[in-house]
């Protein structure tokens, strides 16, 4: 969709490996500012690994990636920090630090940006966040009091507070129950609507994914075997997205 | 058999490299102002807290100990005034600065690869970075400052503790003279032994934090991998501080 506007995320090629066993082969795609863009598969095939490149964590080990029009790729860990806190990453295991209490949590990127902020206005952006995310009551917790969801929420407040262009979720529904992940869903749509965030939203829940995803690739065993909006996606005949759209035991992906 | 030699010698040039590159790095942070003074005095807490009882016991005992047995040679060589002399020189010279430095390394070099290396196995170190924080700046800097500032403090401590142990054993043993056991220090300890000391400490600080924190970045990411970085923060450090002890005491004492 809407094809004209700017690309914030481009990637072509991409081809990533660890000890030459390829994790993830060739993966050209790109994300347009405003739009929310899924990326489903199988555990394992390369979702987590593609976040993960997008955030400059670790090099492709050939192929480019540009990040708000700048290659990220030859970037010193000094010039990616510059590009990172234009972004925001909601980690799988919410990833808090476990030494601080949940406010700590959400404030510390704010604490330890160039522009730091009053005490005051910093209080009050972590007590909105954490509202947000209906995280509130629990700004004096530390994170070994909170359950899965929980610190999940708290990661997205986290990431979000520093109200970066491009939010990258990693299974931000993932361990959370049905009303929370409509919330969290609800507030991915709602930041696109209000602020045009960019959001790419790695998951392997189908239903939840097509319900706000403007676009949506699949990835197979390292490889884009598809992408298109949800509604194409539905009917499409690659066998392995058929599969997985379905929810089929059969097919060409194993388990 | 020489092909598993090479990798071993391999493997020794590497790690010393990367220990060296993170002693690049951390003082390119300092350098930079961004040592955090929150997270240092912490730091500084936990290193001198959590050392002191276990450094000042140790070095306690070896003053005792020590006292016993120069005890008995000196009065066997008929110079049994000189007991305290010798505990003294002993212990600042070698025993203080080594001996304090192991408790340290076992103490806060352990708990330092333990915590590093759970934030990272937890993907705590990939949040900071996400969050444009340099992890070498706000987890190694502040302990490597406070190692360097508070195991020359320690050893000083430790030197009194163990000139102190001697004391008490010149106070319930026949052979020493209490008196002629304070006496016979000014007259033979001579301030350049006790710098050397310290000098020695602070060389051995500078260790016990690199080596710690390495272990602890450069940890695998499985949790029993945290426990076996934990071992070898002890094992290297203490190696390291032998053959360092052995290099300063040729610098520090020429012949």
């Amino acid at each position: 969709m809407n094809e004209a506007r700017e690309q914030v995320v481009r990637l072509r090629g991409v081809h990533y490996e660890v000890d030459h066993t390829p994790i993830l082969t060739d993966a050209t795609c790109h994300v347009s500012r405003g739009e929310i863009f899924g990326v489903m598969g199988m555990s394992g095939v390369g979702k987590s690994t593609l976040l993960r490149l997008l955030m400059g964590l670790i090099k492709p080990t050939s192929g480019q990636i540009e990040i708000l029009g700048q290659s990220i790729t030859g970037l010193s860990e000094h010039q990616l920090n510059q590009v990172r806190t234009k972004m925001g990453l909601c980690f799988q295991g919410a990833a808090l630090f476990d030494s601080m209490s949940v406010a700590e949590n959400v404030a510390f990127g704010l604490q330890r940006s160039r522009h730091s902020l009053p005490e005051q206005e910093i209080r009050q952006r972590v007590s909105e966040h954490l509202d947000t995310v209906g995280m509130e009551d629990f700004g004096d917790r530390m994170p070994s009091h909170l359950s899965g969801g929980m610190r999940k929420r708290v990661g997205i407040a986290r990431a979000l507070v520093m109200e970066p262009e491009i939010m990258l979720y990693d299974e931000p529904t993932a361990g959370l129950d049905p009303i929370m992940s409509g919330v969290i869903l609800q507030l991915i749509s709602k930041l696109r609507s209000d602020f045009g965030m960019t959001s790419v939203v790695v998951t392997h829940e189908v239903e939840r994914l097509f319900s706000i995803a403007d676009r949506v690739i699949m990835l197979h065993q390292g490889r884009i075997v598809a992408e298109d909006t949800p509604d194409r996606l539905r009917c499409c005949s690659v066998p392995e997205v058929r599969q997985f759209v379905l929810g089929l035991p059969e097919g060409p992906i194993k388990v | 058999m020489f092909a598993a030699l090479g990798l071993q010698v391999l493997a020794f040039f590497r790690y010393h490299g990367e220990l060296t590159l993170l002693h690049w790095h951390t003082w390119g942070g300092l350098l930079r102002g961004r040592l955090s003074l929150r997270e240092t005095a912490k730091q500084m807490a936990e290193v001198g807290i959590g050392s002191l009882p276990v450094a000042m016991v140790t070095l306690a005992f070896t003053g005792m100990v020590l006292a016993y047995h120069i005890a008995q040679t000196a009065a066997r060589y008929g110079v049994g005034s000189m007991v305290g002399y010798g505990v003294a020189e002993s212990v600042c010279r070698e025993l203080g600065p080594v001996l304090v430095s192991i408790a340290v390394a076992a103490r806060s070099g352990s708990a330092m690869a333990a915590e590093i290396g759970t934030m990272k196995v937890t993907e705590q170190i990939d949040a900071l970075r996400a969050m444009a924080t340099d992890p070498v700046d706000y987890l190694v800097l502040p302990r490597y400052v406070a190692c360097l500032i508070l195991v020359p403090v320690l050893v000083f401590m430790g030197d009194v503790t163990g000139v102190a142990g001697g004391y008490v054993m010149a106070t319930i043993s026949p052979f020493i003279n209490e008196a002629q056991y304070w006496s016979s220090i000014p007259g033979g300890l001579t301030p350049w032994v006790i710098i050397a000391g310290l000098i020695k400490a602070l060389a051995f600080g500078i260790l016990i934090a690199l080596v710690g924190c390495h272990q602890g970045l450069y940890c695998e990411m499985a949790s029993e991998e945290v426990g076996r970085a934990t071992t070898r923060s002890v094992v290297y450090s203490i190696m390291l501080i032998y053959a360092m002890d052995l290099a300063l005491t040729a610098v520090l004492y020429p012949v």
